[in-house]
């Protein structure tokens, strides 16, 4: 009993990045209807910086976490500059293609800059730890979970309390009252891009404790929240949570059961299975053509 | 429809131009070409060491320490008057690269010899075939030992790092002498994991240990299921085996599960300060098998390598500013043997003659250990040269053994 | 004949001309290996290209399947299951067979909705590649690839080598030319014209497209193939996902929807791999940056730049269509 409360323990954490990363799917998809590739990579970028600028300058933790949150919102609202500007007719289907060179281009940059090193952040709390039926549950644990409850928290105030978030909410909902919101489509993009970007640091963040970070880390984790959006129904924002920590469990649960060798997999499989059996996801928000 | 009709042939000879291009420069290149050169010429030593990727940490180290053997050897007048230059690639841990270098080394640069396996075990297995076809002596800093065995198929393949199989009689007997007969066994599922996981399975009934084996991917960022299956079974001894960063999340998630009452060990492939830093208060009293470099100060003064070790930590502190690493050490080593086998030769640079050389080597009191070399063990090192070393949080210290 | 088919046959020859040329004045191991890499990479953008320049539906499945080849070819003749020969051949029909189940549920799911199921498989593919250790060697890969051996002749130097793999990557272009000059090119060019016949035409179209997609399937099996009976072993790095994604770009920047598209493109990636020897890691920098580029300047954006290089025409393609269509709604 305790081996399956600590593998569910375990499912957690990792449960939480996902939904994190699935968040800023949903936001994006909202905004543009285009699918954000980068995703990934804005989580590896402030994981690594956040073990970079603790290794170099040891501030206080909370100093490095809220640098790289908003590191990471520049990076997304840097995104629209450098990679959708110019897009004259920035449709889905291109915007998902950009953001594809985007990922590339950010994750080559890391590359280079690092040198392939791994880093890694002291937990938020240490080393502390409770033990529940004799099993670990991990301070950061803990607190990875948190930062998902206040960015789901925040975000359904933003969109329904703040004028630029009801702003953006109608201009996603409908194309012809965008105009009349007073929001440009640029800024609704920028705006869109930008949160995301902070929930993937936010990721990013409450990861490095947990294990080593480099430039590589970033690609599947991004792929898995999109498969954990999907499941939860593409731009629905409880969808993304609930799709997220689903999917950490299942992983968790297939890695301690079945196979840590494939426990990769199972994102892919669970996409794989949304998209031939239920594309809508469990929170239908946007219908999907089929042939 | 406009866009065929010019696009057919100036796509088409942009393409035959682009590859023209490319082809060219490579054209009346000759391959291989050993043997012995005139006086003059320098002595290309190729390389191949992952200074990023994976095994980064390692290959690091190990170029740090090819690059100070060959100052110093080219200080010394070089190898009979010639002196080394080194053709240096890094496949960052991917094997298709390093065959491609591997290719490039003898067909492209030329090269006499051939130090260093891309810091990798799998990438020294892909490289070895290639060598040995050309006739080119390659010396590995590797560990698995498929990279000099069997005999037959390793003729030109030597290492300048222990066997896995020599490391792990070492620390089996380290059990033996702590009273541990159950062990879980963590090894990654790299060339150098699996190697040892063969090791263990064959060696471990035969002295009566219980051996219950879970492996991981060296890109996983948790090991509690496999922590979790292997606590079931309640071993005395938790022991991972792996060069990667994974090692780290081994040690975090070891002391996350309330398992540091137990022995926690890593394998020789993870003798390495900045991987502790990392690990924190996680690391602390891990045990590790290791060459006696990082505890060389602590040897008595009547051990055979200390002069040896006393004298290379000197220098490469002296070059590097920081405190002397294994895996420098191995490449060291490598390069120091190397140089020793073409004296003998008087300068001929053929694989098969070199490889005889080296054989007919008197012991070498290197880095690493005694190297002796024969023709059924072109690793040449023994268990006495293996120590085990704990980290007590700030370094490395000889651990408490009656073994 | 027409004008234009006759210049498509005489760029042919010249290729031809250029790879016999090619093949007898570069010398060395390390080079010829580079120019079986050039038809390596040939195949796998002609395939590519059937279903992403002419079909419309941008795949992220082709490396994956490249390794579903390369593997198959390995792991079928380096345990000995059956002679190298037989294993060559295995590989695209073991592919084929593959991408035409997943292509199947995945074809009916139209734009990003295809490419999102095309990168599940892609990635489902990787995984696997990398984990099922005894099968596939792991991480580090699988060693012990024999020589390919046809009829007593054996292809042990890559200079053997590439004669097999140029023919069989000219092979791969002239059917390609074929084929989207058949009926099938002709049928999927009808159904771009218009928005009602597109969907109308959508149906219809569904098996062309899977014959299309099986198609780059096969293309990606024997360049997998290839790969594996050159290097003498398979090892999962350019499966994975930027795999996938260096390809695409390639094929975009080159001009995916046109014959001479894929040669371009394979030539681009030989230029780049070798002018970046020594700096490998610059290359995906600057095929990054080189994509996000070529997407801005695009001026019907990359999808409409497909379209326009299919056959000239200037409505919306079906997929980006019906994405609008269905979002105004």
């Amino acid at each position: 009993m305790s081996d399956l409360l600590q593998i569910a323990f375990s499912g957690l954490t990792v449960g939480a990045a996902y939904a994190l990363v699935a968040l800023g799917f949903a936001i994006v998809f909202r905004g543009t209807r285009a699918i954000n590739f980068a995703q990934g990579e804005y989580v590896m970028l402030a994981g690594v910086a956040a073990g970079a600028l603790n290794e170099a300058a040891h501030p206080p933790l909370l100093v490095t976490v809220v640098a790289v949150i908003l590191l990471g919102a520049l990076a997304g609202v840097l995104t629209e500059t450098v990679a959708l500007r110019l897009i004259r007719r920035p449709d889905p289907a291109t915007v998902t293609l950009a953001t594809i060179g985007l990922a590339v281009t950010i994750k080559a940059a890391v590359l280079l800059i690092t040198d392939r090193a791994s880093y890694t952040l002291p937990g938020f709390s240490g080393d502390a730890s409770l033990r529940i039926a004799g099993a670990t549950l991990e301070a950061q644990t803990l607190w990875n979970c948190g930062l998902v409850a206040v960015a789901a928290g925040g975000l359904a105030l933003f969109f329904s309390r703040t004028r630029i978030g009801v702003a953006l909410r109608a201009s996603a909902d409908d194309a012809e009252m965008a105009a009349s919101t007073g929001m440009s489509r640029r800024a609704a993009t920028a705006w869109s891009f930008g949160l995301a970007g902070a929930l993937a640091a936010a990721a990013g963040a409450g990861l490095a404790p947990v294990s080593p970070v480099n430039y590589d880390f970033g690609t599947l984790l991004g792929l898995k929240g999109f498969a954990a959006a999907m499941l939860g129904g593409l731009g629905s924002m409880s969808g993304a949570v609930l799709g997220g920590f689903a999917l950490g469990l299942a992983e968790a649960l297939f890695a301690g059961y079945v196979s840590s060798a494939y426990a990769d997999v199972v994102a892919f499989a669970v996409l794989l299975l949304v998209l031939f059996l239920r594309p809508t996801g469990l929170f239908a928000q946007v219908r999907v053509e089929r042939v | 429809m406009r866009s065929w009709r010019s696009r057919v042939p100036r796509s088409l000879a942009v393409a035959v131009a682009l590859t023209a291009a490319v082809a060219l420069p490579g054209c009346g290149s000759d391959s291989g070409g050993d043997g012995g050169g005139d006086s003059d010429e320098p002595i290309k030593v190729g390389a191949l060491f992952s200074i990023t990727g994976p095994p980064a940490v390692v290959g690091e180290k190990m170029r740090k320490g090819l690059d100070l053997a060959v100052e110093q050897i080219n200080a010394r007048g070089g190898v009979d008057g010639r002196k080394l230059e080194v053709v240096f690639y890094d496949p960052a841990g991917d094997t298709a690269k390093a065959v491609d270098q591997t290719r490039r080394l003898v067909s492209r640069d030329n090269v006499d010899v051939v130090v260093g396996g891309g810091s990798q075990s799998g990438i020294a297995l892909a490289m070895k075939p290639i060598l040995e076809r050309d006739g080119t002596l390659f010396m590995a800093t590797e560990g698995a030992r498929e990279i000099v065995q069997p005999p037959d198929e390793s003729e030109l393949s030597f290492k300048a790092t222990f066997n896995d199989t020599v490391v792990l009689d070492r620390t089996m007997t380290f059990w033996e002498a702590r009273g541990v007969k159950k062990v879980g066994f963590l090894p990654d599922t790299s060339g150098f994991g699996e190697s040892a996981k063969q090791v263990i399975a064959d060696e471990g009934p035969k002295r009566g240990l219980t051996v219950d084996v879970e492996s991981f991917d060296p890109t996983a960022t948790s090991l509690t299921p496999q922590l979790t299956r292997l606590r079931g079974k309640d071993p005395d001894a938790y022991l991972a085996w792996t060069t990667t960063p994974a090692g780290v999340t081994f040690l975090k998630n070891a002391q996350q599960l309330g398992l540091d009452d137990k022995l926690i060990e890593h394998g020789f492939g993870f003798v390495d300060e900045r991987y502790f830093e990392q690990a924190g208060r996680a690391g602390v009293g891990t045990i590790l098998s290791s060459p006696k470099l990082p505890v060389y100060d602590e040897l008595p003064d009547s051990d055979t390598q200390k002069k040896a070790l006393t004298s290379f930590a000197g220098a490469y502190e002296k070059k590097y500013d920081e405190a002397p690493n294994v895996f420098a050490g191995e490449a060291y080593d490598g390069v120091e043997l190397v140089a020793k086998a073409i004296e003998a030769t008087g300068g001929d640079t053929d694989g098969k003659k070199l490889a005889e050389a080296l054989e007919g080597l008197e012991p070498y009191t290197g880095v690493t250990g005694v190297f002796d070399f024969t023709p059924e063990d072109h690793s040449g090192l023994r268990a006495d040269d293996v120590a085990m070393i704990e980290w007590d949080g700030k370094r490395f210290v000889l651990a408490q053994d009656a073994g | 004949m027409s004008d234009r088919s006759r210049r498509e046959l005489l760029g042919l020859a010249v290729l031809a001309a250029a790879m016999v040329a090619a093949g007898l004045l570069v010398a060395g191991d390390y080079e010829h290996g580079l120019l079986v890499g050039f038809c390596v990479d040939l195949l796998l953008l002609t395939g590519l290209n059937l279903i992403v320049g002419y079909a419309g539906q941008v795949s992220l499945a082709q490396a994956g399947l490249f390794g579903l080849g390369a593997y198959t070819a390995g792991i079928l003749s380096a345990k000995e299951v059956v002679p190298p020969a037989v294993a060559f051949v295995a590989a695209p029909v073991v592919v084929a067979a593959f991408s035409a189940l997943v292509g199947l549920p995945s074809l009916r799911l139209r734009g990003l909705y295809f490419t999102m199921a095309t990168l599940g498989a892609g990635v489902i593919l990787y995984l696997v590649f990398g984990r099922a250790v005894s099968l596939t060697g792991g991480p580090n890969g699988l060693l012990g690839v024999p020589v390919l051996e046809v009829g007593g002749f054996e292809f042990d130097t890559p200079f053997a080598v590439y004669w097999l793999a140029a023919a069989l990557a000219l092979l791969g272009l002239v059917l390609a030319r074929n084929l989207v000059r058949s009926r099938v090119g002709l049928a999927l060019r009808a159904a771009g014209t218009s928005e009602p016949a597109a969907a109308v035409a959508g149906v219809e179209t569904f098996r062309l497209r899977l014959l299309l997609f099986t198609l780059c399937g096969a293309y990606a099996g024997v360049a997998g193939a290839l790969e594996t009976f050159e290097s003498g072993f398979v090892s999962p790095e350019p499966f994975g996902f930027f795999g996938a994604v260096t390809l695409l770009v390639v094929l975009a920047l080159a001009g995916a929807g046109t014959l001479f598209g894929p040669v371009v493109g394979a030539a681009l990636m030989l230029l780049l791999d070798e002018l970046l020897a020594d700096a490998a890691d610059v290359e995906p920098l600057i095929l990054g940056v080189l994509f996000l580029i070529a997407i801005q300047v695009m001026p019907q954006g990359v999808a409409g730049w497909l379209g326009e290089r299919f056959g000239g025409r200037r409505q919306r393609r079906a997929p980006v269509g019906s994405e609008r269509a269905e979002a105004a709604r």
